[in-house]
């Protein structure tokens, strides 16, 4: 297995290497092909050789009675290729048609990107496929664990890539295509969907319909996707342009997915190997709040995401401005205003003086208030360039001064402060959530130490490379990584801020916690069952502190190592006045 | 003699090596007054203080300008993480937090766990350092990822108030033996 990878490996390194050496103008684009077929080619044959080599592969004359069979097994694989090429492939030929080469440019380019960062699940659906064609064929049950980690991974990290292709949409059109192409990243939004949409198709057809040889009604749905393609690519496109052909894809492939999911669900193909669709419910009030944090967090950030630049040819779907309805009236002078950051000298938003006054409050102002603040929570940012109002629409005022407030809405859109934040916060709430329902396993807790451990060498690594670039040209490579942990430090080189001394500080007070609530002795290795300690003693551990306090030029630095200290100190008595059970 | 004897003792003769060092040495005692003076005690005059103050300010008249309700996530920076977080998720977002970090420090231990009850012992007080620092310096409401997997394990190893049996399921177990064999095999 491992040559073949090497050879498979090396094919492509070897193709990118020679396009890059004898490639050098678009004439040059024959080559390309020639080159890439020429690699394929000895790969294929270099791989045949050695599995005839090593006795895998066995040559024998075929009958025609075996040609044949083999064509009618396969001939179900090429049926629903043939399915997908008429949405997939056809697309780009009708849109040229029907809207002209600038807008399959445009096209081209956001599906390019899509199935670039799409291919990222190759790999796994090539890798899992056999395997789980085998067991499903054998013994479904056995089959049901990977099904369902295969399952979950897939839509996970086709969820993530949807995530960063509607987020940075813009960026990757115009760092690939450059700024003509910038039309190209509202077509790509559109496009973003498709990866967590065909994770679904991918999953249900290639790993559990086709091994069951349910390749009837695989090749059914694939062909009603093709009709319905062709049915409504034309009107879309009409009247859409590329994002029409997006939207066709879209529809195509959520029909496909939709209808593969109703089909197994409907056939109980899970019920009958094992698979719960949920656990059963153990009531944990604690979990609540967590619940409820996590819910308000994920609903106010799609809130803001939704919303984006309204204008007059784009008045559909996700970018249709945030509008949020009070309940009572409220005419022009109640209406709860709020200016943008360049009117407040930077600040980032408040109410109108006129509106800040407290007390002896009308109840419809109140009520438009109160709007004004759900807009304000539930967007992450409403100010871009206008200024944002939240108005009622029923009550005393006229049909045209709500028509005039209605013009008057702006839009309300994140900036990529927002976007960064969230993703921060995003990464921090899903490791939360994550570790609380997978550590749950007294198994999977017992690598917690030795997880930590890790976390704090990488952070620990990344932290002197940081610093070592004050003196080393490492800035090319490190530029790319660099987060906002550094740009609060104004991006100045030798200011100490090494990024990530705060967690590294972090991982150390809580294995050093961690070392002596399981009844270790200051300078000795725990010996509670499951957790092994494999990281320095504590006076160790207080060196590291002490060369990253030294290194920093933040006095907070030093407050938390006092407070690390303390709070060793404070376990210590709590535990010598015998407070503590674990001991 | 046991762990926390021996722990008394080095501890006892730390402290009796520091205070001979002072003696030996009372310049020390001056050097290190002087750094702990201008880190801290003179930190109020330096240009980082007022600029991170300013940051605390502003940040704060936002949440209270939006009359509690902050002004979303990644609209305000603070050199307080408590007042970044009310700037930018408000009231609720500063209940919703607290009331989730109280929930996991009110979490018990299980009583036939060892393991799961020194997680526990050992979160709650790793996060101490973490949130001194987070009132100093936190910038944004983003409470990180060690804090957040502290709080998870901290979560997953203690029992609910309102639970009764044990925290460690043995069916997770099963399952997640299970899986694991199939991971290696793939």
């Amino acid at each position: 297995m491992k040559a073949f990878s090497a050879i498979q490996i090396g094919g492509r390194i070897l193709t990118l290497v020679l396009i890059i050496l004898l490639v050098h103008a678009p004439d040059d684009a024959p080559l390309i092909i020639a080159i890439q077929g020429t690699v394929s080619l000895v790969a294929g044959f270099v791989s045949v050789w050695l599995l005839h080599r090593d006795g895998i592969l066995i040559w024998s004359r075929p009958s025609a009675r075996d040609i044949f069979e083999e064509i009618k097994e396969g001939s179900a694989i090429f049926l629903s290729t043939t399915a997908i090429g008429i949405y997939v492939n056809l697309t780009p030929v009708i849109l040229g048609f029907l809207a002209g080469p600038v807008a399959v440019g445009q096209f081209a380019l956001a599906d390019r990107i899509r199935q670039a960062a799409q291919s990222v699940l190759q790999p796994v659906s090539t890798a899992l496929f056999p395997r789980i064609s085998r067991l499903v064929a054998s013994d479904p049950r056995s089959a049901a664990p990977l099904l369902k980690i295969s399952g979950i991974g897939l839509v996970v990290i086709s969820t993530g890539i949807t995530g960063a292709l509607w987020v940075l949409a813009p960026q990757f059109v115009v760092l690939i295509g450059g700024q003509q192409f910038a039309a190209a990243a509202e077509v790509l939004r559109w496009l973003a969907f498709l990866p967590v949409v065909m994770s679904f198709s991918t999953f249900l057809g290639l790993q559990i319909l086709l091994p069951n040889k349910r390749t009837k009604a695989f090749n059914t749905i694939l062909v009603s996707g093709g009709i319905l393609s062709l049915v409504i690519i034309a009107p879309l496109i009409k009247t859409f342009g590329p994002e029409g052909a997006a939207m066709t894809l879209l529809i195509v492939e959520g029909f496909v997915s939709l209808s593969m999911v109703i089909y197994v669900l409907k056939t109980g193909y899970f019920r009958g190997i094992g698979i719960r669709a949920s656990r059963p419910h153990r009531p944990d009030p604690a979990r609540r709040p967590c619940r409820l944090s996590f819910s308000l967090f994920s609903g106010s950030g799609a809130a803001g995401l939704r919303s984006g630049r309204a204008g007059p040819h784009r008045p559909v779907l996700l970018r249709r401005p945030v509008r949020i309805v009070g309940g009572g009236a409220a005419g022009p002078d109640g209406r709860p205003d709020f200016h943008p950051p360049a009117d407040r000298g930077g600040a980032p938003v408040a109410a109108h003086p006129s509106r800040a006054r407290a007390g002896g409050e009308p109840p419809e102002r109140s009520a438009a208030r109160t709007a004004a603040g759900a807009a304000l929570h539930l967007s992450p940012r409403l100010h871009r360039q206008h200024s944002a109002h939240a108005a009622s629409v029923r009550g005393a005022d006229s049909r045209r001064a709500r028509a005039r407030d209605r013009r008057a809405m702006a839009p309300l859109a994140p900036s990529t402060q927002n976007i960064s934040q969230l993703a921060y916060l995003a990464i921090s709430v899903m490791t939360t959530l994550t570790a609380s329902v997978g550590l749950r396993s007294a198994r999977v807790r017992a690598v917690v130490p030795r997880a930590i451990l890790a976390g704090c060498l990488v952070t620990v690594g990344t932290g002197l490379l940081d610093y070592a670039s004050n003196f080393v040209p490492l800035d090319v490579v490190l530029d790319a990584f660099r987060t906002a942990t550094l740009c609060a430090s104004g991006g100045r080189r030798g200011s100490g801020r090494a990024a990530g001394r705060r967690p590294d500080a972090g991982s150390v007070c809580l294995r050093q916690h961690l070392r002596r609530a399981s009844g270790a002795a200051v300078f000795r290795t725990p010996r509670l069952s499951g957790l092994r300690s494999d990281a320095p003693s504590l006076a160790a551990r207080l060196r590291r502190l002490a060369v990253f306090a030294i290194m920093s030029s933040s006095s907070a630095a030093y407050v938390g190592l006092g407070v690390f200290l303390a709070s060793v100190g404070l376990e210590w008595i709590w535990r010598v006045m015998r407070f503590d059970q674990t001991r | 003699m046991n762990a926390i004897r021996v722990e008394a003792l080095i501890g006892l003769l730390a402290l009796a090596a520091i205070a001979a060092l002072f003696l030996l040495q009372p310049a020390l005692i001056d050097r290190i007054a002087f750094i702990l003076d201008d880190l801290l005690v003179s930190k109020t005059t330096s240009s980082s203080f007022e600029e991170r103050n300013m940051w605390t300010r502003t940040a704060w008249e936002a949440f209270v300008s939006s009359w509690g309700l902050g002004i979303g996530v990644g609209s305000s920076r603070a050199s307080n993480f408590w007042v970044a977080l009310a700037s930018n998720t408000g009231l609720l977002g500063v209940v919703l937090y607290g009331g989730f970090v109280l929930a996991c420090y009110v979490r018990r231990r299980p009583k036939r766990d060892g393991q799961a009850a020194a997680l526990l012992t050992a979160g709650r007080w790793a996060l101490l350092p973490g949130f001194a620092i987070g009132i100093l310096i936190g910038t944004s409401p983003d409470f990180g990822s060690l804090t957040g997997m502290t709080m998870g394990v901290m979560l997953a190893a203690g029992r609910s108030r309102y639970e009764t049996s044990p925290a460690v399921i043995e069916s997770d177990r099963s399952d997640h033996s299970t899986e694991q064999s199939e991971i290696s095999i793939a």
